[in-house]
């Protein structure tokens, strides 16, 4: 009987000898995480919830085939972030504004000094518990187009290389490194607009907004 | 073919990093900025990654542009972790037993393609031909029977007998307990235990639900075709559950 | 034939051309009333059903009608089985207060007959939460005579083990 503070390669190899609680223990170590990239990617809970799912049932089923050359968890994810891709290939949403034009076509001229406002963030070692920024994280992650959203997801959640996201997105190497470029440069810009009108946190009480900004 | 000029022919970093011209993505980015990014996501080797952390040690405003990348790259991480934490543990225990479910089935469908054995083989062979062989063979021994009972042998042919009578069939009669002590007063025997309601074999058919509304934390309708379940949590689980470590 | 003979003769047969085809009317009137009869009566059982994922596969006696159910893909998980408790409901439409049934896990059920045709049961159901404080589920639903509905409350413990609890209906029309 497994511990639940075996290790990956242990609970891996257990369950392919047909221990089926050493790979509950591996869903419950990773369910979480496998939801936050699903979620990441396609924005909705229960088609999140149902990539965790698949995710499990085909690492379960191909687990005779693991090699380990990967660690256990960039296998999983890598398996999940393709659930995501075929789902999201599936399922191509008519968005009513892709991202503002102005977003498209940034150039040197249009990068701020200042790509978040310092105003607004902070501390950013507070900024990551402030609630009212990770909802204008979570606001601004979902107005990137799918494919922007899908390489900010694979890099800055799962820490996917370049290579590992171009074999996934079935592109090239370049492509994907041009790719998340923009779709950093856009996340900026989006999240940008939104913490500009949020108070800023050192001064006290709250700030009538002069203006509403035209958010996309 | 021509090849037609591009502007890789003008920036000679595109083919070094691989930025492609006419990709998807109108605005080359700055060779600075093409670094920046690999720099960041540790995908420059070993005497690059070298050079460019010289270069960062000089430059103060690209060390602030890299402190903010990182920044952005922890706020989507913690917002995407938020997110997930707001899932009840509940609902993936619900996934964890549809992972359980599907595993289970795989694995009686794989149990049950196992090839057979030579015995089950046969026998599955000769099942059209056992019924006919089987009539035949108890209608040969019938006339035999037949043939050995009317033919002019030593056969006991008393007509006397005609047929062996039946024994009775025990009476069932009610447990009336204790024999009355007044024969006149008649005893009502006692009722007998109230038979469970004998319900009919159940069916295979889905219901069809007109309106729902589900209380406690949440609920699901699950309709596989043959039967409706209905799925509901009530909230704080008051007992201990099976799955916790 | 006299005038009144004649006369008399005439009533009844204008009589008889009246009340032929009303009669024949009325007939085709009340046939469909009848074929389409609102249901009266039902009789519904539930079974509050304990599924344990550990067990020997046994499925006891008193669920032997539940057995293909059981065994299929739906509840490949479940290894043990226990009948914790069953009650069976008698149901009339014409009673304005719902029929109910309290369970030993604490649970309540009530049952309205709202109505039906001769192929289903018009039933609407409230099942509430162990301490009765709240509903659980409320819905109304049609369904084939005998044919099965189920609601998973989730877990359920007692002095003989821990599983889930499933509440299975089985419903059918009464005379």
């Amino acid at each position: 009987m497994v511990s639940t503070d075996a290790d990956d390669h242990t609970l891996v190899e257990s369950a392919r000898g047909g221990d089926r609680r050493a790979f509950q223990l591996l869903y419950e170590r990773y369910e979480r995480k496998v939801y936050s990239v699903a979620y990441g990617f396609l924005r909705n809970p229960e088609d999140a919830l149902d990539v965790v799912q698949e995710a499990f049932i085909k690492v379960y089923r191909y687990l005779p085939n693991f090699e380990g050359q990967s660690s256990f968890y960039t296998w999983l994810y890598r398996i999940a972030a393709n659930l995501c891709i075929d789902h999201l290939r599936r399922n191509v949403r008519k968005r009513d504004v892709e991202f503002d034009d102005k977003l498209r076509h940034d150039g040197d001229k249009d990068a701020p000094a200042d790509l978040l406002p310092a105003s607004a963030m902070g501390n950013p070692s507070d900024a990551v518990e402030n609630k009212e920024i990770l909802a204008a994280v979570e606001d601004s992650l979902q107005y990137l187009s799918d494919k922007h959203r899908a390489v900010i997801v694979m890099r800055e959640l799962q820490g996917m290389s370049y290579a590992d996201m171009a074999k996934a997105m079935n592109c090239s190497k370049g492509t994907i490194m041009s790719r998340l470029f923009h779709a950093r440069r856009n996340m900026q810009k989006l999240l940008r607009q939104r913490l500009e009108q949020l108070p800023d946190p050192s001064e006290d009480g709250n700030e009538a907004l002069t203006h509403e900004a035209a958010l996309p | 073919m021509t090849k037609k000029p591009t502007s890789k022919d003008k920036n000679p970093f595109i083919s070094t990093l691989g930025f492609p011209d006419g990709s998807d993505e109108p605005g080359i980015p700055s060779r600075r900025d093409q670094k920046l990014q690999m720099f960041f996501d540790d995908e420059l080797d070993g005497g690059e990654k070298d050079e460019f952390a010289r270069e960062l040690d000089r430059d103060s405003e690209l060390r602030r542009h890299l402190d903010q990348m990182g920044t952005m790259r922890n706020l989507v991480s913690r917002s995407l972790e938020l997110r997930a934490s707001e899932v009840p543990r509940a609902r993936f225990e619900q996934i964890w037993d549809e992972i359980d479910r599907s595993i289970e089935v795989e694995q009686r469908a794989a149990r049950a393609a196992v090839p057979v054995s030579i015995w089950s083989r046969l026998s599955a062979a000769t099942r059209p031909f056992r019924t006919p062989m089987l009539t035949a063979a108890a209608a040969a021994a019938l006339v035999v029977a037949v043939v050995q009972f009317t033919g002019p042998s030593d056969v006991n042919q008393d007509p006397q007998v005609a047929s062996v009578p039946e024994a009775p069939a025990p009476s069932v009669t009610p447990d009336v307990g204790p024999t009355p002590q007044n024969p006149a007063i008649a005893q009502r025997p006692p009722e007998p235990p109230p038979t469970p309601e004998v319900f009919p074999a159940p069916k295979s058919s889905a219901a069809e639900i007109h309106s729902i509304e589900f209380g406690g934390k949440a609920g699901r309708i699950s309709q596989n075709g043959t039967v409706t379940v209905l799925y509901v949590e009530e909230g704080e689980s008051p007992q201990k559950s099976e799955r916790s470590l | 034939m006299t005038h009144q003979r004649m006369k008399e003769r005439l009533l009844g047969s204008v009589l008889a051309s009246l009340m032929v085809p009303t009669l024949a009317l009325g007939a085709v009137a009340l046939e469909p009333a009848t074929a389409h009869a609102e249901i009266g009566k039902a009789k519904c059982q539930f079974s509050a059903v304990l599924l344990l994922k550990a067990g020997d596969g046994k499925i006891p006696k008193e669920l032997e009608f539940l057995r293909s159910f059981l065994e299929s893909d739906q509840f490949a998980i479940y290894k043990g089985y226990r009948l914790v408790d069953q009650k069976t409901l008698k149901l009339a439409k014409a009673d304005a207060v719902a029929s109910t049934a309290t369970f030993k896990s604490g649970h309540k059920i009530k049952l309205n007959l709202v109505g039906g045709d001769e192929k289903k049961l018009k039933l609407r159901l409230e099942l509430s939460t162990r301490d009765g404080s709240a509903a659980l589920v409320n819905t109304e639903y049609s369904i084939e005579d005998d044919a099965l509905f189920m609601f998973d409350v989730g877990k359920f413990e007692d002095a003989k083990g821990a599983g889930n609890l499933m509440f299975i209906s089985q419903c059918h029309r009464a005379t």
